[in-house]
């Protein structure tokens, strides 16, 4: 599970520290990004399992970050956030689990809510259900 | 009186014919008579002119002049004349002394016209027609004298003898139409006989008129009774005009109020639609009229769907008609792409009654909800905003604080520098609710805000104060050009230092270290200026264009990075305007920011 590789993209430098932190201690090898466009060139480089990835920053914004992933690899796991913005949250990560996220948080959530998501998808555990149904 | 009057016209007109009659007779009579002369003239001339000239001389002469006078006197003679052949008359007969009377163009046309000669002649002192014959008597071959001949015609009377079974057959007709005449009155005037009786049931009286005799209805009787009808009618008359102004007067109060409820309903800002149960239009208002681009003659009492073309709204007003949906307000959002395109409008159908039930007619409004839509929209987007900017601090406060609660932080470094950002974050959401709490203040405008006397001084005293420590922490340097004499202002203090911190604190957490601020106040033109100038990122072209838009947040990493709610410019800006004032931003990526605040110097004054 060590080797298992983490990208967090968020334009929110503490959101980023404390997954950080959470996904590290956890064991996890982690890389973080503060938007869309440092994502996918990390994405790239380190070919990370799972993807965590905030719905709204500013520059490339998470939907179309999303899509860009799932261009490059379709396989890849991604774990979608969002607190809301001009529309609501939920309205948000509706249209980032359609374009290919498994699992998508509505903020506020807390750091082991992320890491069990984690620990799920990257285990294949069937059953995943996300926060908001 | 009336028969009497009539009978009198009657004989009149008799006589006139009788006259009319004459008169044509004699001018037969004159032309008869005139044709007779002329043709005894000439007989009588031609038959004297066969004679020998000798045979009028001597004792000839007086037979000849006596025959002449006894046979031919009673033909109408007038005198007669033989000439010889040099022209002097050597027989004259003139019983009437006419002939020294005779025109000389006569006398000299008889004598030298050879041949037959008759003329009519006036004399001089009379009226009397003469007729002038003469013919020149031959003898072998030789002119040897003229004979002339006057007649004069006899004088025409229409009640002559000759005429009498002529003027009996006139009298008997005449006096045989009399009773004709008479009874054909009697029978034109019999349905006058039972008029009055009419005439009163008409004006509604049931008082009989003596209208008979023995002799039947008296024309004076009907007459009177007429006069009496006719006060009948007259009164009738004016009862019924009396009616007539009231019923006038009415239908101007009713028309009078259709115009004023036309006049409110042309008011209201949305379209009006008012149909009878077969759906044809009774009335439309102004504003649907103006939004149909049609003419008012174009559209009443015309089908509402030749109107309307809109097939979404004809079926939403005729398609659910049954049950008891007829008397159910229903509403439906639709759009009028050619006349009023990207609007939204929402159309409310209701059903007139006529206060048993029975429907007569239905009632559509036309509403433009462009406006509210787009103000729902905001406020949804607002909200969604304002929870997805309490949404971050709360998770970071939640995530950082399970971190700690768990113990997954040893090292009391970074405990510390967990607890500080749960510090910081609590600030954010504190500053978060008070910047709402603003924005509420601000929409709320004049109802809410103070109005104070603001002294300048203190305000920037205050403000300075408030961002000193963050500055000192990025070591910059907050320069201040401030005047000797300072102005005052009217207003809000506390609003007025939260758009001064919110410059001033942008000022120092968008610019790096080891720069300067600087700060100036002054008055100008009855104005408060106030300028911060900092040596900052500075701000691109297109965040200058949105910079006062509410939760705007630019892209810039530099400036995305640093906390902030996209709120403070948005309500700064308002602050400035509800106070009067101006707020204007130059900004060159790189070299800086310069904020530029107006506001109306105004000195407070008691009892305002």
């Amino acid at each position: 599970m060590g080797n298992k590789k983490v990208l967090i993209i968020d334009d929110d430098a503490k959101i980023r520290r404390v997954l950080d932190l959470r996904l590290k201690k956890a064991g996890y090898q982690v890389f973080v990004a503060a938007n869309g466009e440092a994502g996918l060139n990390l994405f790239r480089a380190e070919q990370p399992d799972i993807i965590i990835t905030d719905i709204l920053m500013p520059g490339k914004e998470g939907l179309e970050t999303i899509m860009e992933l799932r261009r490059d690899s379709p396989e890849v796991k991604i774990i979608a956030m969002s607190g809301g913005g001009r529309v609501g949250a939920e309205e948000y990560l509706d249209l980032a689990k359609k374009f290919g996220a498994q699992y998508a948080f509505t903020k506020p959530f807390t750091g082991k809510e992320v890491l069990l998501a984690v620990r799920k998808l990257l285990d294949n555990s069937p059953g995943v259900k996300n926060t908001f149904g | 009186m009336k028969v009497q009057r009539i009978g009198i016209l009657l004989l009149v007109l008799c006589i006139i014919g009788v006259s009319v009659v004459s008169t044509a007779l004699i001018r037969y009579e004159k032309r008869t008579r005139s044709r007779d002369i002329v043709n005894k003239g000439r007989y009588l001339v031609t038959l004297i002119a066969l004679h020998s000239i000798k045979d009028f001389e001597g004792n000839k002469r007086s037979f000849f002049l006596r025959t002449l006078h006894d046979y031919i006197s009673s033909e109408g003679l007038a005198y007669c004349l033989i000439h010889d052949h040099a022209g002097q008359p050597f027989v004259v007969l003139d019983p009437y002394k006419l002939v020294s009377k005779i025109p000389q163009a006569v006398r000299l046309k008889s004598l030298h016209t050879m041949g037959l000669t008759d003329q009519t002649f006036h004399t001089s002192n009379s009226d009397q027609t003469v007729y002038e014959f003469a013919k020149s008597m031959f003898e072998n071959g030789q002119q040897t004298g003229t004979v002339r001949l006057g007649l004069r015609p006899p004088p025409i009377s229409l009640f002559s003898m000759e005429r009498v079974g002529l003027l009996a057959t006139i009298a008997f007709f005449i006096f045989a139409m009399v009773p004709f005449v008479f009874l054909g009155i009697k029978v034109a005037l019999r349905p006058l006989k039972n008029l009055g009786l009419k005439m009163e049931n008409m004006a509604g009286t049931s008082t009989p008129v003596e209208t008979s005799s023995a002799k039947g209805p008296a024309i004076e009787d009907v007459i009177a009774s007429l006069d009496q009808s006719l006060g009948f009618l007259r009164e009738r008359y004016k009862r019924l005009e009396a009616a007539n102004i009231e019923s006038h007067a009415k239908k101007g109060v009713i028309a009078y109020e259709r115009k004023q409820i036309a006049r409110i309903l042309d008011a209201v800002h949305y379209g009006i639609i008012i149909t009878d149960t077969q759906d044809h239009i009774n009335h439309m208002n102004a504003h649907m009229l103006n939004l149909l681009s049609k003419e008012r003659d174009d559209v009443i009492d015309r089908p509402l769907a030749e109107v309307l073309e809109h097939e979404e709204i004809l079926s939403f007003a005729s398609g659910q008609e049954g049950g008891a949906q007829k008397t159910t307000r229903r509403d439906m959002e639709t759009t009028f792409p050619s006349h009023a395109p990207g609007e939204t409008f929402q159309v409310t159908l209701s059903h007139l009654d006529d206060g048993d039930g029975s429907i007569t007619g239905k009632v559509i409004c036309v509403k433009n909800v462009t406006t509210q839509k787009s103000v729902d929209r905001a406020k949804h987007e607002f909200v969604a905003h304002v929870a997805h900017e309490l949404r971050a601090p709360l998770t970071t406060i939640k995530s950082y604080n399970e971190m700690l609660m768990d113990g997954e932080i040893a090292d009391l470094e970074t405990q510390k520098e967990f607890y500080n950002t749960i510090n910081e974050e609590t600030d954010r959401l504190a500053g978060l609710i008070e910047n709402l709490l603003n924005m509420s203040k601000i929409e709320m405008g004049s109802l809410t805000t103070e109005r104070e006397l603001v002294k300048t001084d203190r305000l920037v005293k205050d403000c300075v104060a408030a961002i000193e420590a963050p500055a000192q922490k990025k070591h910059i340097t907050i320069e201040k050009k401030l005047p000797d004499k300072w102005p005052s202002l009217v207003g809000d203090k506390e609003l007025l230092k939260v758009a001064m911190i919110n410059i001033l604190g942008n000022a120092v957490k968008y610019s790096p270290e080891n720069t300067n601020i600087t700060l100036s106040l002054r008055e100008q033109d009855h104005t408060v200026k106030l300028d911060v100038l900092d040596q900052g990122y500075g701000i691109s072209e297109e965040d200058l264009n949105h910079i006062f838009d509410q939760f705007y947040r630019s892209s810039d990493p530099r400036i995305s990075e640093q906390t902030g709610s996209g709120l403070g410019l948005a309500m700064t800006s308002d602050i400035i305007q509800l106070h009067g004032g101006r707020i204007e931003v130059q900004s060159t990526p790189g070299d800086g920011t310069h904020f530029s605040i107006s506001l109306p110097r105004k000195d407070y004054q008691l009892g305002k």
